[in-house]
């Protein structure tokens, strides 16, 4: 558990201000924002680099806010993984237990199995591919269970193909340690699939922080829509498939997927608002989802149009238009609208 | 033969320098390596061109010109390795012509032993010294940006550009018998004026610039956080300095404390203020020039000369090595 108030970092020209965070056990936090929001810098004051102007960092109950880094129990994880140059594989691994004076032969070989580089534990580091320095680096920053595991965008240096595979290993692993982790990324994807947290930094603030679904579904701020891409979010059960599409039941609806997942089980999809074309009849086209809905409201933000669309079973979605498309359609509040959607742009995010 | 034509023309321009025979030896031995692996007529052209070297030696650099000419077509190159040729040329000639003068009866030269031995005893010393102040300095100048850091820099580098008579008398005034340092240090035994103390002082005002450099080249191209990540893993500042940062700049610390003891032991000015005796050998070979002459000072000079090279090449090649691994 872990839970940050006020927090004031000041570095040159750089300044971090966390008035409010509180992660529980069990807790995968992701940290999300642009490039210079403080994100790396906020990672490694938890770790203790950075001392704090003000505010307090507490850990499991225990304030850790001036505590030298090496007794925080805060592992970190950098995006290039900085292991050791000197040390072999597993030397890397063991480092953790050999500072402490422990035993670390079995531990370094459990692990190794784990996360499957076994063979890799007499090789030296600049031998390694991208993905097994990565799992080098996380085997080394759990073997000890720390606290709280920090990890800076560890995918980001992989190559795409190769991400997928990866968050699947090491976000299975990290759930079976069980331990908190806090995660920064320029990915959404680390988010959907490994994160239940969701936390959007900006200016060395946190902007918006809840569960996963509730801040893609609704950001509460202009900033965390734009920079999430606000999409819709919607909850159903698989019902089973129909021509290699998977046949999702929302709110008593049926929707079209491409993506696949077990018959029976809960999943989240994902709309985003610009691929739902509105119209008063029925299109004819490519767009496999099509669903009659109520204009709930009308508004405008910038140079778009948001219609929220809603029917009298509690579905519910977003969708973006452009101020001509409003005037030539002559849609107002109350109007009953088809929302077409193809099922490639139905997205299962997660799968519960 | 391309790549080796730096290193052959460095060989014909010092052997011009040895008189016609071998510099037609020397053209002999090329002519045979290159023709052996190249097969082309033109050589023989740069042959008997050599031969005219017989009349003068200097008229030799006729065949080295010509020999440049057909192995590089590059007009800047061409110049680029006439003129660097003529300074390793300048540089090496004396260095080799000295050594000529080397007789194996040196080692029966007592007082030239002992010079030997404590020259290398005060640099030694004087390098570990400046071991243990370089690793903090190096950690500091490389690691934190703060008021005054290039002014510090500045002074670090200071004995290096101070004449090494004034370093010497810098030093005399306060490790001197009444110095503000060296009288209370003499009262509890220490003494550094004509004493080893003395000449390990100056040795280490001079050498330790060399080192200090080095360490803290060495840790700035560590990135700073792989110091972070050891911390978070549970070492301490000093654990993560023996464990991280001493295994990765170990070639820099080699080659710092080998230039650094090799400054040391061709220190004169600075050891000869403070400590005349006992003699460091630079000084040894000071007092035989001056109360001897030339000529009884060159078999000490070239032994000297040549213990100090070869150690010296010992060493760069144990830290070039330990540079690459």
């Amino acid at each position: 558990m872990l839970k940050i108030r006020n927090l004031q970092v000041q570095l040159e020209n750089f300044h971090i201000k966390i008035n409010e965070l509180k992660i529980e056990n069990g807790d995968y936090l992701i940290i999300v924002g642009p490039t210079g929001a403080g994100k790396t810098v906020f990672l490694e004051t938890i770790a203790g680099f950075h001392i704090p102007v003000a505010g307090e960092i507490i850990l499991n109950g225990k304030n850790i806010t001036n505590l030298p880094p090496h007794k925080r129990g805060v592992a970190m994880v950098y995006q290039d993984y900085m292991l050791f140059p000197n040390m072999s594989v597993e030397e890397n691994i063991a480092y953790p237990l050999k500072i402490r004076g422990k035993e670390w032969k079995n531990e370094v070989e459990e692990l190794a199995e784990q996360l499957e580089i076994k063979n890799l534990l007499q090789r030296y580091p600049k031998t390694l591919s991208g993905g097994e320095m990565q799992r080098v680096a996380i085997a080394r920053a759990v073997i000890t269970k720390p606290s709280l595991l920090l990890l800076d965008e560890p995918f980001s240096a992989l190559d795409p193909n190769m991400r997928d595979s990866a968050r699947k290993l090491i976000g299975k692993f990290l759930e079976n340690m069980k331990i908190d982790t806090v995660h920064v990324t320029h990915d959404f994807s680390d988010a959907w699939i490994l994160g239940n947290k969701l936390a959007v930094m900006k200016d060395g603030k946190i902007v918006r922080f809840g569960n996963v679904e509730d801040v893609f579904s609704n950001p509460q701020d202009d900033f965390v829509a734009n920079f999430l891409g606000a999409t819709n979010i919607l909850s159903g059960k698989v019902k089973g498939k129909e021509e290699e599409l998977t046949v999702v039941n929302v709110n008593e609806k049926n929707i079209y997927t491409v993506d696949s997942a077990p018959e029976g089980k809960e999943v989240l999809l994902s709309i985003r608002p610009e691929n739902i074309i509105v119209s008063k009849n029925r299109i004819e086209g490519s767009q496999r989802n099509s669903i009659l809905l109520n204009i709930e409201e009308i508004y405008r933000e910038g140079h778009l149009i948001w219609l929220t669309l809603k029917n009298d079973k509690g579905l519910s979605l977003k969708v973006m238009l452009t101020p001509n498309a409003i005037e030539a359609l002559k849609l107002e509040e109350g109007d009953r609208v088809y929302a077409s959607f193809k099922a490639s742009a139905t997205k299962i995010v997660r799968v519960i | 033969m391309k790549k080796q034509l730096f290193l052959l023309l460095i060989i014909l321009l010092i052997s011009i320098f040895f008189g016609s025979y071998v510099f037609m030896a020397t053209s002999i031995a090329i002519f045979i390596i290159i023709y052996l692996k190249e097969r082309d007529r033109k050589y023989w052209i740069f042959l008997i061109l050599a031969f005219i070297g017989l009349v003068h030696p200097l008229l030799g650099i006729i065949a080295v010109i010509f020999l440049l000419l057909i192995m590089e077509q590059d007009n800047f190159y061409r110049l680029s390795y006439i003129l660097g040729s003529l300074f390793l040329v300048f540089i090496i000639f004396p260095i080799l012509n000295l050594l000529l003068y080397f007789s194996p009866q040196s080692i029966y030269d007592e007082a030239l032993i002992n010079a030997i031995i404590v020259s290398f005893v005060a640099a030694t010393s004087s390098t570990l010294i400046a071991l243990i102040f370089a690793l903090p300095i190096g950690y500091i100048l490389a690691r934190k940006s703060f008021a005054g850091k290039s002014i510090i820099e500045s002074v670090i580098d200071l004995p290096i550009v101070i004449p090494h008579t004034v370093a010497g008398i810098v030093l005399l005034l306060v490790f001197g018998t009444s110095g503000i340092w060296g009288a209370p240090l003499e009262e509890i035994g220490i003494r550094f004026y004509y004493a080893m103390p003395g000449i390990i002082v100056a040795m280490l005002f001079v050498s330790a610039p060399f080192l200090i450099n080095q360490v803290k080249e060495g840790i700035k191209k560590i990135d700073e956080r792989y110091e972070y990540t050891a911390m978070s893993l549970g070492a301490g500042r000093f654990r993560t300095f023996v464990d991280i940062i001493l295994p990765q700049i170990k070639g820099n610390i080699l080659t710092g404390s080998v230039n650094s003891w090799a400054r040391a032991i061709s220190e004169f000015g600075a050891v000869m203020m403070i400590a005349f005796y006992p003699m460091v050998a630079p000084t040894y070979i000071y007092f035989l020039y001056t109360n001897y002459g030339l000529k009884s000072a060159l078999p000490a000079t070239a032994f000297l000369l040549l213990i100090t090279l070869a150690v010296f090449i010992i060493l760069k090649m144990i830290a070039e090595r330990m540079k690459n691994a």
